[in-house]
């Protein structure tokens, strides 16, 4: 075929590609967005399918038959559990606008630089392999197109005189510089990009289905033909995964590609960075595995083809996929199969590096200018074009580095083999995150720690020997080890033997990463700012989404000069636009002058991590506020979710005390109404009791004077005066009970007016007269002549007095009885006493003597006296009064019962 | 997998199921030179199973018809981890 036809149509490709992604940057500026749907997405993912898958596969399968599959497999699964892993990593980077794999690492651990350094390092290294390999199948499928049964042409062809893989290179550098760098938010999205790469992934894949049409229909008649053929060729090897080794390979690949399309910093970037809405992964979770299973339906088919096509000529099976439709003629098919080629090659290198000159950026360069000429950058005016140069710089090396390896080591490898040493690359960053989202405990300390030493024994176990294949380093480096060390033989570390260099890298490697970061995070305690970010990635949800970052800045910083530091790294104006968002998000006005508070400080960071990432991020904005972070108390309170929780189960805790106090409350409500029950039955049966024995006595008498005709006139006088005096004594009885249950119901008729309480308590007096003249009692009154008038129902005042006084009465000596009566103004109120001198009242009694039917015996055989009712009675008036009531003793030893009632005027 | 709202679980038994058969010793019942059917038995069983598991993936990942799903809450892309 011509060269220059294929170089016409390649770079027409190329033109097609920056055509489409122009169209899709102006769609995205005028708001239409081209790429935001869940397909666009899907096949934007779909960028994990390389040149490897679409040569390398058919080459793998026509040498070891179906053991190329564990690399969609593994995807397959990993999407399986695509709402644990992905839907959570997508989450996270939103939050906290992460912008690379290494950004993603490096917040989660604190937003540590060297963590983040070394991250992108690793990634270079384990990238670099890869994008060769891009750039080694354009080459050689460009070779063959033109090359192919045309001796005339060299077997290198520079149709232009130089090489054509540089060019190409360098095309797709200019590419990855014009749609991968337009803004220099990083977290912001590439929508031309995306659009273009979404093209890539259609073509590739009609251009291999196309291919596996042509050979299973046209060169063979259907699948049965083809697999019947094959089994008369003697090809029955290629019909299983495995025909002799054990399945170690198979396994090893399967995790491999698992950690793969997660942790490729090219898959990271698109899957989660380039996400538009994490919705879009509802459909991407089968419809990505199912364009991985319709693009690998035909490998085996071509191989197979291929295999019995070129019997014994000799063939690189890696290219059959361009080579077969070539044997039979097919150059328009040749040619379509070769852009699809081009197109899967093409959309790894660009995005891969982007992916990577945003981690070299954010990542590598601008901390260290930050450190060593943070003055010089200071001054700087604005920075933001001094990114996008760093960055597009990036993109030029990486993509230069990529073509150095090409030209000088790739050669002697199969494509399948420098890609699996790029996923062996990509599987050390595994651990750090996947221990990073679902455990709390992992430390920066011992993610710096497991990285490292996974990295190192990857390089010694994978890429060394393979440099050494290529001659680098002498050869007996893998057969007899470091300095002739046999356990030191990097395929056979320690003396492990029997495993494919593939499975036996990936245990040391990983037993060294995992081990390390496991142990040493276990090893020390945690450090605040690494203890928030675990509980931030680990607790992600959708309720925190809205809650951009944590907040543990505090300091002395203006808005206005934040405002004018984040606008020299992003633009002036779209750090006015973010800033002014922010507020109006707010609610409130802003002030340049204003003292920048801790969220403006952290919305500050996190726009500022959109652009140049989490770790340099932090550093700027610490060395700015000059502050102190917030204490670590203070750091607790921050809204993560832990908090959260743990503020939920506070309350949760003060509600279940709140619920046992109000039981201990009911308890003690229920235990006075049982009281109050028992109180109930005690007064019915007292007062059955007091009204039995005046009744007893009553009809004891009348059956007498019924019966006994012969009782003389005294006998009955003094019969009858029994029953008028129990019948009395009865009806006072019943009418203290009866006032008594009005006053506890409140229905009593006080006549309430003023009253002087000296003559009242005279005239009560007056009333006892007779009962004390007969008792021989001596009555001692003081009543002071100036006491203010009371606010009073006279007659149960009177009362009052006559109920203490007929008391004092029957508990005062007999004979020689004493009763004082005193009253006096006390303290704004009328303060009366009673005493008498008779045995007193024990202490423990003073209280009960107040409740109903609660009656003092003078001893233990002596019937009680009285009803039992009356300083219940006296006690019921006087609280009405507003007064008191209570006892002691006196001075002659004698009770003395005393009240107060305030003074009207008071 | 009716929508029970154990998503988790269910997601979780897919996986172990897709780690179970494709590993082995399964994987090695099937892998043998045989063709069933004109088609080679591992090509048949791999592919088959691959979009059996697709189908499943894809059936768990539909969206809810109504918001009042019992299992409502489980359905949001990712489940919390404090509720294991």
């Amino acid at each position: 075929m011509q060269g220059g036809l294929v170089v016409g149509v390649s770079f027409a490709y190329l033109g097609l590609l920056f055509a489409i992604a122009y169209y899709g940057e102006r769609r995205a500026a005028q708001g239409r967005s081209l790429v935001n749907n869940p397909y666009i997405y899907t096949l934007s993912i779909a960028v994990y399918c390389t040149s490897w898958t679409f040569y390398g596969s058919v080459g793998r399968a026509a040498k070891t038959g179906l053991d190329f599959l564990p690399i969609y497999l593994g995807p397959t699964l990993v999407f399986v559990v695509w709402s644990f892993v992905l839907a959570k990593i997508i989450r996270i980077c939103k939050i906290h606008r992460i912008t690379s794999i290494a950004d993603f690492i490096s917040t989660r651990y604190g937003k540590n630089f060297a963590l983040g350094s070394l991250v992108t390092i690793i990634a270079v290294i384990g990238t670099t392999p890869y994008i060769s390999l891009q750039l080694k199948s354009i080459a050689t499928s460009f070779n063959l197109i033109v090359g192919f049964k045309n001796t005339d042409f060299p077997t290198y062809g520079n149709p232009f005189g130089i090489d054509t893989t540089l060019v190409v290179a360098i095309a797709l550098a200019l590419f990855a510089i014009l749609f991968g760098t337009r803004h220099i938010e990083s977290s912001e999205h590439h929508e031309g990009l995306v659009a273009a790469i979404a093209f890539e992934s259609l073509i590739k894949l009609f251009a291999f289905l196309a291919v596996g049409f042509f050979v299973t229909f046209s060169v063979f008649d259907g699948f049965g033909d083809l697999f019947y053929q094959a089994m008369a060729h003697g090809l029955t090897h290629l019909f299983v995964v495995n025909h002799d080794q054990g399945y170690g390979q198979w396994v090893t690949m399967t995790i491999l590609s698992m950690a793969a399309i997660l942790f490729l910093p090219r898959q990271f970037y698109i899957t989660a960075v380039e996400n538009r809405d994490e919705i879009q992964l509802r459909t991407a979770a089968w419809l990505f595995p199912l364009y991985l299973l319709v693009i690998n339906i035909f490998v085996l088919p071509i191989a197979i083809g291929g295999k019995i096509s070129f019997a014994g000529l000799a063939s690189d099976a890696d290219m059959f996929v361009l080579t077969v439709p070539l044997h039979f003629d097919q150059t328009q098919l040749a040619l379509f199969a070769f852009i699809g080629g081009l197109s899967a090659a093409t959309s790894m290198v660009i995005v891969a590096s982007i992916a990577l000159s945003t981690m070299v950026c954010n990542n590598l360069v601008m901390p260290l200018l930050l450190r060593w000429e943070w003055v010089n950058l200071t001054e700087r005016g604005d920075l933001s074009a001094l990114l996008l140069n760093i960055r597009r710089a990036s993109i030029l090396i990486i993509l230069l580095l990529g073509y150095g390896y090409f030209r000088i080591a790739s050669e002697s490898y199969s494509l399948v083999t420098i890609g699996l040493v790029s996923f062996s690359a990509a599987a050390q960053f595994a651990p750090a995150i996947i221990g990073g989202i679902f455990w709390k405990g992992g430390s920066s300390r011992g993610a710096l720690t497991g990285l490292s030493l996974g990295f190192l024994v990857w390089l010694y176990t994978l890429l060394l020997p393979s440099f050494a294949q290529s001659g680098w380093l002498p050869i007996n480096f893998i057969s007899d080890g470091l300095f002739g060390i046999y356990s030191l033989k990097p395929y056979a570390l320690f003396g492990l033997e029997g495993f494919d260099s593939l499975s036996h890298s990936l245990f040391w490697s990983m037993l060294a990463n995992i081990g390390g970061y496991v142990v040493v995070s276990l090893w020390g305690d945690l450090s605040p700012i690494d203890r928030i970010q675990g509980s931030l990635f680990v607790d992600v949800s959708e309720e925190n989404l809205g809650q951009k970052d944590s907040q543990y800045w505090q300091g002395t910083a203006t808005i206005g000069s934040m405002q004018e530091l984040v606008g020299r790294f992003v633009g002036t104006e779209r750090a006015e636009k973010g800033f002014q968002a922010f507020a109006s998000d707010q609610n409130i006005v802003m002030n340049e002058n204003d003292i920048a508070d801790s969220k403006m400080l952290a919305h500050a960071e996190s726009v500022l991590s959109g652009a140049i990432g989490s770790a340099t991020a932090r550093v700027i904005i610490g060395s700015m506020i000059k502050g102190e972070n917030v204490s670590f108390n203070e750091v607790f309170q921050i809204l993560d979710e832990t908090t959260q929780v743990i503020e939920y189960s506070r309350m949760l805790e003060v509600k279940s005390t709140e619920l046992e106090e109000t039981s201990l409350k009911l308890q003690r409500a229920n235990k006075r109404l049982k009281e109050f029950d028992s109180l109930k039955d005690d007064f019915l049966s007292t007062i059955s009791h007091e009204l039995r024995t005046p009744l007893t006595s009553i009809r004891a008498f009348s059956e007498i004077l019924f019966d006994a005709d012969g009782t003389t006139h005294e006998e009955r006088q003094h019969f009858l005066g029994i029953i008028t005096k129990e019948s009395e004594r009865l009806t006072r009885l019943i009418d203290q009970i009866l006032d008594l249950a009005k006053m506890e119901a409140g229905r009593m008729n006080w006549t309430m007016s003023n009253v002087d309480p000296a003559s009242t308590i005279k005239e009560a007096l007056a009333t006892m007269d007779g009962l004390i003249k007969e008792r021989k009692i001596q009555l001692i009154v003081d009543l002071s002549d100036t006491i203010p008038e009371i606010r009073a129902d006279r007659d149960q005042l009177a009362q009052v007095v006559i109920n203490v006084v007929s008391n004092a009465i029957k508990f005062c000596k007999h004979p020689g009885g004493i009763i004082r009566v005193s009253a006096r103004s006390h303290l704004n109120g009328l303060l009366v006493s009673i005493s008498d001198n008779g045995s007193g009242v024990l202490p423990e009694h003073r209280d009960f003597i107040f409740e109903k039917f609660h009656q003092s015996r003078q001893g233990s055989n002596e019937m009680p006296v009285g009803t039992g009712l009356g300083l219940a009675i006296c006690r019921q008036i006087i609280t009405f009064f507003g007064g008191d009531i209570w006892a002691d003793n006196g001075k002659e030893g004698g009770a003395r019962i005393t009240f107060n009632i305030p003074f009207s005027s008071a | 997998m009716r929508r029970t709202g154990r998503k988790k679980e269910w997601t979780l038994a897919l996986f172990c199921v897709g780690i179970l058969v494709l590993f082995p010793p399964i994987v090695s019942i099937f892998d043998k030179p045989v063709l069933v059917m004109g088609l080679p038995i591992a090509y048949v069983v791999l592919f088959g199973f691959w979009g059996l598991v697709i189908a499943a993936v894809a059936y768990g990942a539909r969206r809810k018809a109504s918001t009042d799903d019992p299992g409502a809450s489980s359905d949001s892309l990712i489940d919390k981890q404090s509720d294991s």
